[in-house]
């Protein structure tokens, strides 16, 4: 089982690598990036003035596409000599990206784990109650699921200077300054609606194990709600929870991305949304820096689970 | 329970319907008899009670611009635009990826194995990003070589395309289920060919799981304008002017501005003025919060209909022996 697993990891490594490589050039296939570049960089450079008479269409470069997908990969191998253009002039993209990667990939981890924790708290509290007093709960989820992330954003930083405004007490750094960036605020915020959708899995989990024979077994033994609910349907749960994880994780960097533009915060995402355009090899890059060390976490995770739900030879597919 | 479903389905849509209702009367019937907003507020005697723009109050419920003209009405005037392209989008979303679905079910599952291991690669990035990646180019970054047309059809069709491979790969399990059911066995030994089982006993399953399909993709639509909005690309034209040149690097400082009141560009134009004036960008990404929940409300109310499929089909997983160790639970990292 051991190798197979392996070789399946693997497999599927190399193909959302050749996926990413993929999408990460694509502007090379539908734009005509090099001519567009000496443009912009004669435009930058006050030679040219006038781009009236300029035209072009979107086109298909398979060529350019195939060429730049092979230079990205050769850069990919040797990172350290990659550059980016800024404004006229070019500088080197390592440190800065991975410094950035740290810090925001800090961000979103505290903030899933406060999310995470906060969720299995709120779950088990719900799923204690009686059915009937489960609605009222189970209702604010779904309004809170349903309403964007930059409207619970952007109403959570507004209230937090009305509430300045009104008693002069400062809750939460709410932007960058010289003194450094927010820290507890994002955090907070980033936690709230992976927070709300591990909830809402977790109760949509619970209630299917509910109905399974095994609770009514242990119910009728006299075991408590409590002890079922934390050890007997517990474990099951994970599995569900794991596998809408990754839907989470990619919710949770569209969150990311949204944060940092409002708090005005310099982070990764807003050097992707910054340089990614000029730069298409930085949306690889970046793609690759999230992918390998959350694809590792996932691929232990489910090893762990698989070893340790399907002894004895369960087939995975 | 179906009861109240039913009436979630209707409240979402009333609400959608009047929003939509008074967009087009007002822009059709009012708007040409309107004057023109004006800048100062006077009070009965004449004095001057405010200077545009005004904070929400009575007779401007989400505030004014900086014209003095008021959000609710520049809303209500942008809903057309700002409903109608993320149906469009839903819309081709839905039937390519119905096609696409299709097509990854013909193929061998080899082929199918291969795509979803590619389209994995959109799981580490926001959607926002890649679509941002693609749009820019043509609105912003090199827009002085596009026309007008390739600067709106091209955006929308990158918005579809997003969106396509994830739910293809949806569309195809789905269909790969309704094979699993016997009808469709029965009437292949019957000698039902393809496009018979696709029409007669395929689509009728489908159509309300697609109905769902189609209600959560304008949800999905409206968030991704909301975020690019944010990101100041916005679709439905948008014109970039050079402000001012900031005093340190020289550096052009350029802003959009939207030529409709459609609600994304409201976002945009008006970040920047969060801090002092708040409600420009809170009234346009409320009336986004609250449109985004009214189409949730229906796609939860057209749902629920039908009980689960997944709880009643246990048939379909016999071949497991723990009935809660089904293969939906390992399809994360396959």
């Amino acid at each position: 089982m051991a190798w197979s697993f392996f070789r399946k990891s693997f497999f599927e490594f190399t193909l959302t690598s050749i996926g990413i490589l993929l999408i990460g050039s694509l502007p090379y296939l539908f734009f005509n990036i090099r001519s567009q570049m000496d443009v912009l960089l004669m435009i930058e450079r006050n030679e040219l003035d006038n781009t009236l008479f300029l035209h072009d269409t979107i086109v298909l470069n398979f060529q350019e596409y195939v060429g730049h997908i092979w230079s990205t990969a050769q850069l990919l191998l040797d990172g350290g000599s990659a550059v980016y253009y800024h404004q006229g002039r070019y500088f080197p993209l390592f440190p800065e990206l991975f410094d950035l990667f740290i810090k925001s990939m800090f961000y979103l981890v505290s903030g899933l784990a406060l999310g995470l924790v906060a969720a299995v708290g709120f779950a088990v509290v719900i799923m204690v109650q009686s059915s009937k007093r489960r609605s009222f709960p189970k209702m604010v989820v779904f309004v809170l699921e349903s309403l964007p992330d930059i409207f619970i954003i952007l109403v959570l930083q507004w209230l937090i200077v009305w509430v300045y405004k009104k008693t002069n007490i400062l809750l939460f750094d709410i932007t960058s300054t010289f003194d450094g960036d927010p820290v507890l605020l994002p955090i907070l915020v980033l936690s709230i609606l992976p927070g709300i959708y591990i909830t809402k899995y977790l109760l949509v989990t619970f209630e299917l194990e509910e109905e399974q024979p095994y609770v009514t077994l242990a119910r009728s033994k006299g075991l408590s709600r409590w002890r079922i609910l934390i050890i007997h349907m517990f474990r099951n749960a994970w599995l569900t929870l794991f596998n809408h994880f990754k839907n989470i994780f990619t919710f949770a960097l569209a969150n990311l991305l949204m944060l940092e533009i409002i708090f005005d915060i310099d982070g990764f995402m807003t050097f992707l949304y910054e340089h990614s355009v000029l730069n298409p090899e930085i949306l690889t890059f970046s793609l690759f820096l999230v992918f390998i060390p959350f694809f590792l976490v996932f691929i232990v995770i489910q090893w762990g689970l698989e070893s340790r739900f399907l002894k004895g030879g369960g087939s995975h597919d | 329970m179906t009861n109240a479903r039913r009436w979630m389905v209707v409240i979402g849509s009333v609400y959608l319907l009047i929003l939509l209702a008074a967009s087009f009367s007002y822009t059709l019937l009012i708007e040409p008899g309107q004057a023109d907003p004006k800048k100062l507020w006077l009070d009965e005697n004449g004095d001057l009670k405010a200077v545009a723009p005004f904070p929400p109050s009575f007779s401007y419920p989400l505030g004014s611009d900086a014209d003095g003209k008021s959000y609710f009405i520049k809303i209500i005037e942008g809903a057309k635009y700002t409903i109608g392209l993320s149906v469009i989008i839903a819309m081709g979303r839905v039937c390519f990826s119905v096609a696409g679905g299709y097509l990854l079910f013909r193929l061998p599952p080899s082929i199918k194995q291969w795509f979803k291991g590619l389209s994995n690669a959109l799981h580490y990035a926001p959607a926002t990003i890649f679509t941002y990646v693609l749009i820019t180019p043509v609105v912003l970054t090199f827009s002085w070589s596009y026309d007008l047309t390739t600067k709106i059809v091209f955006p929308c069709l990158v918005i579809i395309a997003v969106g396509v491979p994830v739910i293809s790969i949806y569309v195809q399990k789905e269909i790969d289920l309704a094979y699993r059911h016997e009808y469709i066995e029965s009437a292949r030994i019957m000698g039902a060919g393809k496009f018979r089982i696709f029409r007669k006993h395929l689509s009728p399953y489908l159509k309300p799981k697609l109905a769902v399909m189609f209600v959560q993709q304008i949800g999905q639509s409206l968030i991704i304008f909301a975020h690019l909005g944010l990101l100041s690309i916005f679709i439905g034209g948008s014109d970039t002017r050079v402000m001012e040149y900031d005093v340190k690097t020289g550096e052009a400082v350029t802003r959009s501005f939207s030529m409709s009141n459609e609600w994304a560009g409201m976002i945009s134009e008006n970040f920047q003025y969060f801090r002092p004036f708040p409600w420009m960008v809170l009234a346009p990404v409320t009336a986004f919060a609250l449109t985004i929940l009214a189409v949730n409300v229906i796609a939860y109310g057209l749902k629920g209909e039908r009980p689960a499929e997944r709880v009643k089909d246990q048939g379909i997983h016999e071949e497991q022996e723990n009935a809660s160790l089904d293969k939906e639970k390992f399809r994360m990292v396959k």
